[in-house]
């Protein structure tokens, strides 16, 4: 009985270290991510379309990284629309299109700013 | 398609350890918490597994969680006395000294047919004879018959009894098991001679053989019923 309380003890904190690991990673990567979207949205309203190009350059690739992550912890839905949304950015920029960027822009920084708000262990969250 | 076939496999093997190592009662006959964890869990499992969009994680973690608390409730209602009033109840006296309790009948919501009925199954359709019944824990209806109405056993009638042990199976689908033997304190070869005896020359011609405590050797080959 003493060993199966301690080994089930141990599966415990496991469980809550890979726990609050996916959180603080979800919660890290998407901040991230939105200061990505920030700058990108920046170098847009000056149209500086070759630092825009550089940056969606960058944040594909760190979205590719997250993305193997999220996929893991995240409903892949959520993950699809994010991931399309991405794309579009990368494509208008390609464009040049001011306008349509910034409402892709503002959209995905909504998408991104939910999902650590749906993370949080807050009362309307749990109920 | 494949993510579901996959995914089923791993949730009914995680579903499958969890419950084994939950112990047999969890199989059994269930304590009102074991039948919310087995209840909740299986419906955890059953979720991810038809929609892929749920990322296996989330499935997975609330059945570690709710095998973590299985057993920490184990532990309590094994360790404490309150603990397993808190967690599990008490068994409830329904019938005592041969009379209906109706107040303990009128708080476990039975009523009389029921209880009846309960009986009839258990083998005494006349509620004179019994002594006591209990509704237990797990909802189960136990029952004490009136000394008068109990059966016989040797002891009343003044019989010596020998001691009897458990029949070991030595050989299942042809396959000898040696463990058991041993724990007899016999050989591969002493059953080779004793089958040879009888004119069984190999042992993957025997389907079932047991060894009872008093060293009775049944044996039953394939496709006929020696012995």
């Amino acid at each position: 009985m003493k060993k199966l309380g301690i080994g089930i003890t141990i599966l415990l904190i496991i469980t809550l270290a890979i726990t609050a690991y996916g959180y603080t990673f979800t919660m890290n990567s998407a901040e991230e991510m939105l200061n990505d979207l920030t700058e990108l949205e920046n170098s847009i309203e000056t149209n500086n379309w070759p630092q825009a190009n550089k940056e969606v350059d960058e944040l594909i690739s760190k979205w590719e990284e997250i993305n193997s992550i999220w996929g893991l912890l995240l409903d892949h839905t959520e993950m699809s629309k994010l991931d399309i949304s991405i794309n579009r950015i990368n494509k208008l920029i390609e464009l040049e299109d001011q306008e349509k960027t910034l409402v892709e822009l503002a959209l995905t920084k909504r998408f991104l700013q939910q999902i650590p708000e749906n993370e949080y262990p807050r009362f309307t969250n749990i109920f | 398609m494949l993510i579901s076939i996959i995914r089923t496999i791993i949730l009914y093997c995680v579903v499958l350890i969890t419950f084994r190592i939950m112990g047999k009662r969890q199989i059994g006959e269930l304590q009102p918490y074991e039948l919310a964890i087995t209840i909740m869990i299986s419906a955890l499992a059953a979720i991810p597994m038809e929609d892929t969009d749920i990322p296996l994680i989330n499935s997975l973690i609330p059945i570690i969680m709710l095998f973590i608390l299985q057993i920490y409730m184990s532990i309590i209602t094994t360790k404490s006395n309150l603990g397993r009033r808190i967690i599990s109840g008490k068994p409830t006296i329904l019938i005592e000294n041969g009379k209906l309790v109706e107040g303990e009948l009128q708080k476990t919501r039975i009523n009389i047919n029921e209880l009846l009925e309960h009986l009839r199954i258990k083998g005494y359709p006349n509620i004179a004879d019994i002594e006591f019944a209990f509704i237990e824990t797990n909802g189960t209806i136990s029952v004490i018959p009136k000394s008068q109405k109990r059966p016989v056993n040797p002891k009343d009638l003044e019989i010596d009894t020998e001691y009897e042990g458990v029949p070991h199976p030595i050989i299942i689908d042809g396959k000898v098991y040696p463990k058991n033997l041993e724990k007899v304190g016999l050989s591969k070869k002493w059953l080779q001679n004793e089958l040879s005896s009888f004119g069984i020359t190999e042992i993957s011609k025997v389907f079932f053989a047991s060894l009872d405590c008093q060293g009775n050797l049944f044996y039953q080959t394939y496709r006929s019923t020696n012995n």
